[in-house]
């Protein structure tokens, strides 16, 4: 397949069948939209060029900066179209972002400034509400300014009403329930109303959100919704809340039993069309079917999903590593500060000291070197950097994390100790320090 | 095919969450304290306070503020963290929480010479006091006599200083903090908030100039800065640029001691995270018109409707938070710094034998109040809505300020023949004026409300029940007395200036 430009391949995407066995329904077909398979990696590639495409000349001859209130998969496909045809891009925003994404479009060459909101101790008499601010910075330049504004654009949802909606008509013939995040509501709102039109007139259209004070990428509360101008809450028969944890859970499912490399907000519209599904599925006598967006890959979330379920990193220990070893609660691993000066006279020990090099620079134990605690599990982690016959004093702050290293030294034959009571104690003893550089 | 529901019914969102929200009388259910719901059931108690007293009265629990207290030490412990948690004076003029206070490990952060005056007065040695704010000549002078630790606003203040210690001709040196603000970041850009404290920190140059060329006079302990609470963005960058300016001020060779990084820790003032957002959601529908109105006059609590789409911003607090307090504070020392390889500042001021300092006001103060006042009479307005007037005013409870979005508790008198209650209410205030709010929102009280029932507004301690108070229209202040729970559901109390909880610990016999 050869394709003249990257913009020809957005849109016709597949749609996956999820294995009975894996969602468990009894009577009802489940379809993924892989939109993880556009060019640039989600669906709001087709939002992105759906709105520009027919701008773009003008936006070309006045040299207009494209401004747009989005710092994620939106603005990764409007910095990638912008960046093609030498555009400047202004991305304004005040809602949490992932930051993987805003390295990447950053590292396209976008311009982000951050909205100060949401402050408790707000000033009642200041009526720049963020909302307001964002207006503002657009209007101030009118003749060089593209705003897309995909929260209000009709061209959001009617994008999908040409494409996303037609592609499940043709691929499925009639849908019965169709699942998606609701973010500019636009994906549901044009995807559904094209079923509706053209195959099923009593589709069930469900939004999913998140509740407010969570957080998963691209979607929004119900609360936060009435802020988007595209959004219609009766063109929904009902929403379901998820919980972005779970849909960590739920997106690590698709990616392990289906293969589906996909990212967060799709686990969340699994898990939000499972919930409801379930639900509904003991009820049916006849078989329906069901599609929900998959929206994006899996690659951006790796912190996201690190911060809610960390234990999807925990790979097992090293036999024999410091992570495997467990400390022995006996005192045989410390040198106490009272004692450690004719020690350290007695023995001229190595002294290693292992807090960050900014801290040990400002301040440490005159003949110590710095190789922070990182760079040490690296260097004694099954190999051997040191003489077994030469004395060894571990300094970190209190002495606390130097004794667990001091007692797996010591129990691969090392001649370890920590320094009691850290450097902390050292300082409050009056013992002499250096400041380094 | 599945019956479809309509947007007025209950969705299956609700029913997933098992609120039990009520969209035909919504409400916000307040956090409240074990402690303190007993003590609004021990109904004999409350009346004979409010009949013996009068109205308003706020209820201080003194001992409520021990638990904030230790929830703070708490995140410094886990960290090993040395420093100084200062309990700011600021949101309430309360004696007995300092005296309270004042017997526990925590430092005082005064901002006036009156709190200056009172910290000391209820038990704070001078090393344990921090003074912030604008300073008076009487201010500034009280607190270098005292040898307190001068958190400095502006470069004018540090040349006062200097000209006051050479005119006292003292031997000893200034304890100060330098307050900075204006933090920019190459990495971040965000949109400018002026504020009215602190240096900015494009001045940090001649500052540090000026406190090397002072050395003999200014005992420079650090760099300090203070954000409102919920501004995330700014945070890391500020905390980045004290910790360079600290770095280089050592390179000049000053001695700081550590950073002040302020407060702005929140309180979670709703019980439930979902009922909030419904909540808010409920009031948003309502600005829209697919309700009916849930505010005074419709005014909409900073949302209006414009072109069919909801404007504006909330122009009242966040009731609910996923950190509140000490976990708030834990979330900013703990978060990774981009500048200094993600290190958290934790780990680096533990690591770099550098204390920590900061002023939490509001978060110490949850749970520690309540405001009661009774009611006066009910009357309906003249569109029809039930008004329920109180022996209080809007500078009771700051309500122009901050919006406290809580249902109150309401205690009933017994016995009587109550009519029903088809609509919410408004509470409104003794002033006379058209609109002297309690709340801007209607709540939806279970029974109707009568002459002589007492309704109390939860979790006031911070901000809401003394920091606007007046004694407009010849109107008595709140009178404030404090609440000891002796054992379970046994109450002792005293007026708040009276409260003496070292005689209390003692049995009362000294």
């Amino acid at each position: 397949m050869i394709v003249d430009n990257i913009t020809d391949l957005i849109g016709n995407t597949p749609l996956i069948k999820i294995p009975a066995e894996v969602h468990g329904l009894k009577n009802i077909n489940l379809y993924g939209k892989l939109e993880m398979l556009n060019p640039f990696g989600s669906v709001k590639d087709r939002v992105a060029w759906g709105i520009i495409k027919d701008d773009l000349e003008d936006i070309k001859k006045n040299k207009k900066t494209i401004f747009e209130n989005s710092s994620g998969n939106t603005a990764k496909a409007l910095q990638a179209i912008a960046s093609m045809n030498g555009l400047n891009t202004k991305l304004i925003t005040y809602l949490a972002k992932v930051d993987q994404v805003k390295d990447v479009v950053r590292m396209m060459g976008a311009e982000i400034e951050e909205v100060l909101g949401g402050s408790e101790c707000f000033d009642p008499n200041d009526p720049n509400d963020p909302q307001f601010l964002i207006e503002r910075a657009v209007k101030e330049n009118p003749g060089e300014a593209y705003f897309p504004s995909q929260f209000t654009n009709e061209k959001n949802p009617q994008i999908h009403y040409e494409t996303t909606g037609k592609e499940i008509v043709d691929d499925l013939g009639s849908v019965d329930y169709f699942f998606g995040g609701l973010g500019t509501s636009g994906s549901t709102l044009g995807a559904a109303k094209r079923i509706r039109d053209d195959a099923n007139k009593d589709l069930v259209a469900v939004g999913i959100c998140a509740a407010k004070n969570d957080f998963i990428p691209g979607i929004r509360s119900l609360d936060q919704m009435w802020e988007s101008g595209l959004f219609t809450k009766d063109h929904y028969n009902d929403f379901v809340y998820v919980d972005s944890g779970d849909s960590c859970d739920a997106m690590m499912e698709l990616v392990k039993k289906c293969g589906i490399l996909c990212g967060p907000t799709s686990g969340a519209s699994y898990l939000g069309s499972l919930n409801y599904l379930r639900q509904v599925d003991a009820t049916l006598t006849t078989r329906k079917k069901a599609v929900f967006i998959v929206c994006d890959r899996m690659e951006w979330y790796t912190e996201y999903v690190r911060e809610r379920r960390p234990e999807y990193f925990n790979q097992p220990a090293k036999p024999n590593s410091i992570r495997a070893f467990e400390s022995s609660s006996n005192d045989n691993f410390a040198i106490e500060t009272q004692e450690a000066e004719a020690w350290i006279e007695e023995k001229k020990p190595l002294i290693i000291d292992v807090r960050g090099n900014l801290s040990y620079k400002m301040m440490a134990l005159p003949n110590s070197i710095n190789i922070p605690l990182e760079l040490l599990d690296q260097m004694i982690d099954g190999t051997y950097p040191f003489a077994k016959d030469q004395a060894i004093l571990l300094v970190c702050q209190v002495g606390e994390k130097t004794h667990h290293y001091a007692s797996y030294l010591q129990s691969r034959g090392y001649d370890a100790y920590s320094l009691g009571g850290g450097i902390l104690n050292w300082r409050a003893s009056d013992k002499p320090l250096k400041k380094v550089a | 095919m599945q019956s479809t529901k309509l947007k007025d019914t209950q969705c299956l969102a609700d029913d997933l969450l098992e609120t039990g929200f009520n969209k035909d009388k919504p409400g916000v259910t307040p956090a409240l304290h074990p402690s303190i719901k007993r003590f609004l059931d021990n109904k004999q108690l409350v009346f004979s306070l409010m009949d013996g007293i009068g109205s308003p009265l706020n209820i201080i629990f003194p001992d409520h503020i021990l638990e904030n207290i230790d929830k703070f030490e708490q995140i410094y412990k886990d960290r090993h963290l040395q420093g100084r948690i200062f309990y700011t004076s600021k949101p309430n003029k309360s004696q007995s929480l300092k005296r309270r206070a004042s017997m526990t490990q925590v430092g005082l952060d005064v901002s006036s010479e009156g709190e200056l005056k009172n910290g000391l007065a209820s038990g704070f040695h001078s090393s344990r006091i921090e003074a912030t704010g604008p300073k008076s000549p009487e201010y500034l002078f009280l607190g270098i006599q005292h040898d307190i630790l001068i958190n400095v606003d502006n470069f004018n203040e540090l040349k006062q200083i200097v000209q006051m210690h050479g005119t006292l001709n003292l031997s000893r040196k200034v304890r100060i903090l330098v307050r900075l603000d204006g933090f920019k970041s190459t990495r971040v850009k965000f949109t400018t908030q002026d504020s009215a404290f602190g240096i900015r920190v494009d001045e940090a140059p001649q500052v540090l100039d000026f406190l090397v060329e002072h050395k003999d006079v200014l005992d420079f302990q650090g760099f300090s800065f203070h954000f409102n609470a919920g501004d995330y963005i700014r945070r890391p960058v500020a905390i980045e640029q004290c910790l360079e300016l600290t770095f280089e001020a050592m390179n000049r060779g000053l001695s700081p001691k550590g950073i002040d990084i302020g407060g702005g820790y929140r309180i979670r003032y709703a019980a439930s995270q979902d009922e909030w957002n419904a909540y808010v959601e409920t009031i948003k529908a309502s600005v829209l018109g697919e309700r009916d109105s849930l505010t005074w006059n419709d005014s909409g609590l900073g949302f209006r409707k414009e072109d069919g789409l909801l404007k504006g911003a909330q122009n009242f607090m966040e009731h609910w938070h996923k950190d509140d307090g000490a976990q708030d504070l834990a979330s900013v020392i703990d978060a990774p710094l981009p500048a200094f390889d993600n290190q958290s500042l934790a780990t680096i001021l533990s690591e770099s034998l550098l204390e920590l300092y900061v002023e939490p006001g509001r978060a110490m103060l949850d749970h520690c109040g309540v405001t009661m006042a009774r009611v006066n009479l009910t009357k309906p307005s003249l569109t029809g809505e039930n008004l329920v007037s109180l022996g209080m005013n809007r500078t009771n409870l700051n309500s122009t300020q901050l919006k406290l979005m809580t249902d109150p508790y309401i205690i009933y008198r017994a016995n009587r023949d109550r009519g029903q209650v088809d609509n919410g209410v408004f509470y409104v205030g003794n002033l006379c004026l058209t609109h002297d709010m309690i709340q801007y929102q209607k709540t939806f009280p279970k029974q109707a409300l009568m002459e002589g029932d007492v309704v109390a507004f939860i979790n006031t301690a911070a901000y809401q029940m003394d920091f606007a108070e007046t004694m407009v229209l010849q109107q008595p202040l709140a009178q404030k007395v404090a609440i000891t729970e002796t054992s379970e559901n046994e109450f002792s109390w005293s007026l708040d200036e009276k409260y003496n909880p070292v005689l209390n610990k003692m049995g009362g016999i000294l």
